[in-house]
């Protein structure tokens, strides 16, 4: 099955890799060096914390003093005191989301943007402290207790969202830029005056790509696990299969894009207007929860969507492959429908 | 006995351009067949047509008794090929890179017998990249005869190369050469075809104009000597206007670079009628000189252009 020529031209895909550093730097250690810095920058989530205006009443009483020394005390709030023009000038540079005054008559004026959600969260933490400081009494008793959902980390959530975007990444530019400089360089066209069937060529560079595959998933789990203490819920062999199908449509798609360019800067823009937006669309690092519903809808389409939300379900959900429908049927459709345009378009040279 | 090659009424037009218009050539076992021509003349498209690469508009291709429309994948097997400025991979070694075009054929020679052909087995684990030109150009070359080709295509194979590298990729051709061999070289250098080639076949705008031995062309069309001549502070044209008169071959001498060339079947006779008229027309000679025929004589007399400047 195996014949010679492919297995010295899977060989020359793994020398290529191994022997280009910045591509290698690239695949093994970009992924990991984000999963350190956003990892550990939202690692502890502090309480929210709110910048408030306070600007000093007329008519200053018990109330009053009162509320203000359980504000300036209250280690959320960064109480501010200036005039009000100062303090809207500080509402416009982010400093504070909200002024609070009391009236003569002891009523609490709030201002702020009410269409801000920091500024309505502000508001409502600092409105509990005044109506404590008055005197409320909850007719309900209450107390919470802390759960840490397993899985539930920031960290958790980024390792395969990262895990999606090197697959991504790499897949796109690898084999891309190889076939279009090797395109470039007449090598194509050297390789189809030899015997090698062209198939083999096209099979090294799958190949290639699973063995890249073993390499960044690797990095990215090791690391994951020995930093964050990552580790799945789902089955292993789901999540790694999972990883196989997404590469396998990137890598469709990157023959697709690189089937006729004769340029390496137009590849590596065209790889690039392709996977900037899915680096943002598709909820590499935030859950897509915040965007309106006709774009969270839109993206659900974009490969790297389905391939993240079918790594996160495996992974942090602990369903099995079998159970992700609609993330399966559209990694499946992006490979074949890719690659067979891309096998209709390809020139040698 | 069967010519390896032999193509017939060879067409191909890109657009409204046609590179190649009528081109019929075989090539012989044991024979090397220079297509010689300037950039542009159809060279390689005829050779890529050859090589299977390019589809001919019109024209029929044999190569080893076989039609190479339908039995290119055998064909090959025994084909090798050199295309004109081509990068192998930089990151692989000298070795890699011939175990890489090894496993493309069904017979190969041994690698290290392939890499001591070219005089690179110091190199042998060296990448490409840090390789000289020359050094380059001859792993290329071994790659190219990896499978002991019986017919080798090899366009433009040392363009760009400095003089020692090219002598020694010649002489690794000439090596090569056997009697079962075959070998299709282009070359738009007339020194590469006149030490390589056994017959040199012509090409302009996409036809062969003249073809034979070197020797054969040389004594056709241009007879063994060139007289050449120049005239201190004096064009070209200015001199033909004072001296037409006087010489009536003149008007056959071509201008290359200031100077004029002649053809001259009788060259004494040439020189003494030359320097009389300028003489008599007070004329002073710069330079003149007598050299021995050369294929690009034979291309400037052809076309009325030299080689280069076409």
């Amino acid at each position: 099955m195996l014949s010679r020529s492919l297995w010295q031209q899977t060989k020359c895909r793994w020398r290529e890799f191994r022997r280009e550093p910045s591509a290698f730097f690239w695949v093994m250690f970009m992924p990991v060096l984000w999963m350190v810095v956003l990892g550990f920058a939202f690692s502890k989530p502090r309480p929210e914390s709110y910048g408030v205006g306070w600007l000093a009443p007329e008519a200053p009483s018990a109330l009053s003093e009162k509320t203000h020394k359980a504000l300036a005390e209250n280690p959320q709030i960064k109480l501010q005191e200036a005039s009000l023009s100062e303090l809207e000038t500080r509402i416009k540079r982010g400093e504070i989301s909200m002024i609070l005054q009391f009236d003569p008559q002891n009523k609490a004026i709030y201002r702020l943007d009410q269409n801000n959600p920091e500024a309505m969260r502000a508001r409502n933490f600092v409105n509990d402290v005044v109506q404590n400081e008055g005197g409320r009494l909850d007719p309900v008793p209450q107390e919470s207790a802390n759960i840490q959902a397993e899985g539930g980390r920031y960290v958790d959530f980024l390792i395969p969202g990262l895990l999606g975007l090197s697959i991504m990444t790499s897949s796109l530019f690898g084999v891309g830029m190889t076939i279009v400089s090797n395109r470039k360089e007449n090598l194509l066209k050297r390789y189809l005056a030899t015997p090698m069937r062209a198939y083999e060529f096209i099979v090294s560079h799958m190949f290639g790509r699973l063995i890249i595959l073993v390499a960044e998933f690797s990095a990215v789990m090791i690391a994951g696990y020995l930093i964050f203490r990552f580790r799945l819920y789902g089955n292993f062999l789901h999540y790694f299969l999972f990883a196989i199908l997404g590469a396998a449509a990137f890598t469709a798609l990157a023959l697709l894009c690189a089937s006729r360019t004769r340029s390496v800067p137009m590849i590596s823009g065209l790889t690039n207007l392709i996977s900037l937006p899915m680096m943002m669309l598709s909820g590499v690092f935030f859950s897509k929860n915040n965007f309106p519903d006709w774009l969270r809808e839109g993206t659900a389409y974009l490969p790297l969507t389905a391939l993240n939300d079918g790594l996160r379900k495996i992974a942090l959900e602990g369903l099995p492959i079998q159970a992700l429908g609609p993330e399966v049927i559209v990694l499946v459709l992006y490979t074949v429908v890719a690659a067979l345009i891309a096998q209709r378009l390809f020139k040698w040279f | 006995m069967e010519p390896l090659l032999t193509a017939q009424h060879l067409r191909k037009k890109f657009g409204k351009l046609t590179a190649v218009d009528d081109i019929t050539i075989n090539v012989q076992a044991g024979e090397c067949l220079a297509l010689l021509g300037p950039n542009g003349a159809g060279k390689t498209t005829t050779v890529e047509m050859l090589e299977g690469l390019q589809t001919p508009d019109s024209g029929e291709i044999r190569i080893f008794g076989q039609s190479l429309r339908t039995a290119r994948q055998s064909i090959m097997q025994n084909v090798g090929v050199m295309l004109q400025e081509t990068q192998l991979y930089k990151k692989l070694t000298v070795k890699e890179t011939l175990e890489l075009f090894a496993s493309f054929f069904a017979k190969s020679l041994k690698v290290d017998d392939a890499i001591a052909m070219v005089e690179l087995s110091d190199k042998r684990d060296s990448r490409l990249e840090q390789l000289s030109g020359g050094q380059m150009q001859r792993a290329y070359l071994a790659c190219s005869l990896i499978n002991e080709p019986r017919l080798l295509f090899l366009d433009e194979p040392t363009t760009g190369l400095d003089p020692q590298s090219r002598r020694m990729i010649w002489d690794l051709l000439q090596k090569h050469k056997g009697r079962d061999r075959g070998i299709l070289l282009t070359t738009h250098y007339m020194d590469e075809a006149e030490k390589l080639a056994d017959r040199v076949a012509v090409v302009d705008h996409g036809r062969i104009i003249a073809e034979g031995s070197p020797s054969q062309l040389i004594q056709t069309h241009c007879g063994e000597q060139v007289v050449c001549f120049r005239y201190l502070g004096l064009e070209p044209a200015a001199v033909r206007d004072r001296l037409q008169a006087h010489l009536p071959w003149l008007k056959e001498a071509v201008v290359i670079h200031n100077s004029f060339e002649l053809v001259a079947r009788d060259p004494v006779q040439i020189i003494t009628e030359l320097s009389r008229a300028s003489d008599q027309q007070n004329l002073k000679l710069a330079q003149l000189e007598m050299r021995r025929s050369t294929l690009e004589d034979v291309f400037i007399k052809l076309t009325g252009r030299s080689i280069r400047d076409a």
